[in-house]
């Protein structure tokens, strides 16, 4: 199976090599690159400058961004480990925004690694972090090597006369006043590429902007869309406990999401109980089910169904349940064109001979307007093909009356509907044409299938 | 063959479900009556939205245990003795007066979770005092799993409510210089179920140091909720009711008392006394804290520690990890 890593960091090299090791085979894609991605876990298609790339599993690795907290321009002594000074270090956490845990152990091993070399260290923080493993230990023998620990509630950074930094520290009751050689500075941590990475692959974000990863269930690398992993590579440079763990779960998860047994759960109609109420219809958050006018029932539409049985628990036929069975794939690589008859079917038959030369295929349906297109056909379309396009009259056009503009509300409609069931929204295509516009169809045909 | 469980708390329980859900057979051995452990006991900290206190990961699992084929489930039980080498122990475990043997054991998971920092365990006479208001960190829980939509609990509300951080942690006294990590949680997300409920309830945390609950600005968003911090060593409790907190306040050094209606102790977590009987059983060593620890990599020595008998863990961190451990059994990566 193929793992996209998104985002290049160090330490893809290392994830490349641990996966390997599993026999997964990856793929990186660079997050600025990728501009869509459709599909579901064991068939993502992303969308990159380079072309469509495949993958099973998406493992995004790109950091959150670390930005250095505005501390003006102090001038600094010298560097603090080279140069004997007796001037002492600082070493200033939770400044502006609270430090991450894993920053801690970080800051700790400078402390005590700078106090040994007899240099005086005062580490200014509003908590310590020591909940982690072993991390208890460093604490107690940088405070044994004479490192200075100090709580504070507010710390100022001002640049002196000789335009040195002056730190100030205060507590409550008490505050205190350094002149260090150097300051060191935790980093504050800000969504930055992910955040837009996140919209790209429909990830729920916290209210922090970040990638959530703190609900969607057990490991810290799951998101909120099935087949898709955020590690946080900033965290796994300073924790490797972390990063093994993370690859563990991808692994395992990934493993196990994709054998037919595991929890998959997909819902399964009876048709002959449907009553074509439209209750699921209307209570599926995933758009996972689309009515079959036809045949008046409602049909699951296994790639967006998450299996969260919210339409079982309310369809009061009892005609839906949960099913560990996948369903056959439907989609194939070909186009649906609904044509009006008064422009698109016109225009299309012009076509003919260019669509036959090109080796493209489509499958034409006529319709006597632009109105008689719905939400329901076109969503009923996509089962069979990849792509749909809505081909219908310009504006003012319309010998029925607005049939085009309707067509252009149901288009948008289904559109919204992909978007919120995570689907490749640009499956649906609406283009306004008339009779003698062959090569706009012509364009939008190719666009749609190449 | 089957694994054998050692525990039925939530780190078991959550590892015997994963094992039987691969198709492995279970043997859980429990030493009290009923599965559950102290999960079973803790409530849903949502005040007017989702916390996150991660309770919710638990489910059904205690039903699910119990009515599972695959699991045999041996409650009133302990494990005696191991026999044999990792892939097909014996063991030896006593119902009562009856000793059983269980054949064929191809792993073995300690899950013997922890016991919490009780008040008896301190020996000062205040902590063991049963007076109302005075309440542990497990004793809230229970409050918060039986409240209604109204009220926390029948009667007045308290006027202000005291939260007794590191109790029983970061003592030289009583041997725990860790930190016990679950208590910021947990006692923060109760605080902000109390300030839910009785907006007008002054609630007040004396603290040794506040560990990162969630990124962000968490602690802040406390204050601004109206609840206090004061980072301060109680000395003593004094038992009212009003209930008299004594506590050296580090900013001046200065001894404060202060009255409370209500007295929390978060208590911290120790390792289990079991766990020195397990350990020489199963062949296990302890961390520096007094946690068990796996000696070597457990497809080795066929023996998984899981859950907070290794040390302080959230729930999401211990069905996680029993998660992990229930696939690395199965054959799976790790």
């Amino acid at each position: 199976m193929t793992i996209a890593l998104v985002g290049s960091t160090p330490v893809n090299v290392i994830l490349e090599k641990e996966f390997a090791a599993a026999q997964m085979e990856t793929i990186t894609v660079k997050s600025n690159e990728l501009q869509r991605v459709s599909g579901h876990i064991g068939d993502f298609r992303l969308q990159t400058l380079d072309g469509e790339r495949r993958a099973g599993v998406i493992v995004v690795t790109e950091p959150p961004e670390a930005k250095l907290p505005g501390i003006g321009h102090a001038l600094l002594d010298s560097d603090p480990v080279s140069h004997p000074h007796t001037k002492p270090v600082v070493l200033l956490m939770d400044y502006e925004q609270e430090s991450r845990q894993f920053m801690t152990p970080v800051a700790l091993e400078l402390a005590l690694f700078l106090a040994r070399r007899r240099r005086t260290v005062f580490f200014l923080k509003r908590s310590v972090k020591t909940a982690g493993t072993d991390q208890e230990r460093l604490y107690q023998e940088a405070r044994g090597a004479g490192v200075v620990f100090v709580d504070y509630d507010q710390v100022q950074i001002a640049e002196t006369d000789q335009g040195f930094a002056h730190v100030s520290a205060q507590d409550e009751s008490q505050s205190l006043e350094i002149g260090p050689c150097s300051l060191i500075v935790a980093e504050t941590i800000h969504p930055g590429k992910t955040g837009a990475l996140a919209d790209c692959l429909k990830l729920r974000r916290d209210r922090w902007g970040f990638i959530d990863e703190y609900k969607h269930y057990l490991y810290p690398v799951m998101t909120s869309r099935r087949g898709v992993y955020a590690i946080d590579t900033l965290r796994a440079c300073c924790e490797p406990e972390y990063l093994e763990e993370a690859i563990a779960a991808v692994i395992g998860d990934s493993a196990e999401q994709l054998t037919a047994d595991a929890n998959l759960l997909y819902v399964e109609l009876d048709k002959e109980k449907c009553a074509f109420c439209y209750t699921c219809y209307r209570a599926c958050p995933h758009a996972a089910l689309t009515p079959n006018q036809a045949e008046a029932v409602m049909e699951p539409w296994e790639e967006a169904c998450f299996g969260c049985g919210i339409c079982v628990s309310m369809c009061p036929a009892n005609a839906l349940q949960l099913t560990l069975e996948k369903p056959a794939q439907g989609a194939s690589q070909s186009v649906q064109i609904f044509c009006c008859e008064n422009s698109g079917d016109t225009a299309i038959s012009r076509l003919q001979e260019d669509l036959a030369h090109e080796g493209l295929t489509v499958s034409q349906v006529s319709v006597t307007c632009g109105g008689e297109i719905t939400v329901e056909r076109l969503l009923q379309a996509l089962r069979q093909y990849e792509k749909v396009i809505a081909a219908v009259c310009m504006d003012d056009a319309c010998q029925h009356f607005d049939g085009n503009r309707r067509a252009c509300a149901q288009t948008e409609r289904a559109v919204s509907m992909l978007e919120a069931a995570g689907l490749e929204p640009g499956r649906i295509r609406f283009v306004q044409l008339s009779q003698g516009m062959p090569r706009l169809l012509h364009e939008e045909i190719r666009e749609a299938l190449l | 063959m089957a694994v054998l469980i050692v525990g039925g708390g939530l780190a078991g329980c959550s590892t015997a479900f994963e094992l039987v859900s691969r198709g492995q057979n279970v043997v859980l051995v429990e030493s009290a009556s009923t599965i559950g452990g102290k999960v079973r006991r803790y409530g849903c900290k949502a005040a007017d939205r989702c916390l996150n206190c991660g309770l919710c990961l638990v489910g059904d699992l205690w039903n699910q245990v119990e009515s599972h084929p695959q699991i045999q489930l041996r409650t009133e039980t302990e494990l005696l003795d191991v026999m044999g080498a990792p892939g097909s122990f014996s063991a030896v475990v006593r119902h009562a007066d009856s000793l059983d043997i269980f054949d064929g054991i191809s792993h073995i998971v300690v899950a013997s979770g922890f016991v919490e920092s009780s008040r008896a365990a301190v020996g000062a006479v205040e902590y063991s005092h049963q007076a109302p208001g005075i309440i542990t960190g497990l004793e809230l829980e229970q409050l918060m799993s039986e409240r209604r939509r109204a009220a926390l609990w029948d009667g007045e509300p308290p006027k202000s409510v005291a939260f007794l951080q590191c109790f029983g942690s970061r003592s030289l006294r009583d041997r725990a210089q860790y930190c016990s990590r679950v208590c910021c949680s947990y006692a923060s997300r109760a605080a902000r179920v109390l300030k839910h409920y009785y907006p007008d309830t002054r609630v007040v945390f004396l603290h040794m140091e506040q560990q990162q609950v969630e990124p962000g600005s968490y602690w802040q968003s406390l204050e601004a909720d109206g609840i206090e911090f004061v980072r301060s060593r109680p000395v003593t409790v004094r038992v009212g009711p009003p209930h008299t907190v004594l506590y050296e306040r580090s900013v001046d050094s200065t001894i404060v008392e202060e009255s409370f209606d209500m007295v929390v102790f978060s208590e911290g977590m120790y390792p289990n006394p079991d766990g020195e009987r397990l350990a020489e059983v199963c062949r296990l060593s302890f961390s520096d804290e007094g946690f068990l620890k796996a000696v070597r990599d457990s497809s080795e020595t066929g023996v998984s520690v899981v859950g907070c008998a290794g040390g302080p863990k959230r729930i999401e961190e211990v069905v996680a990890e029993a998660l992990q451990t229930a696939r690395g059994i199965c054959g799976g990566v790790r």
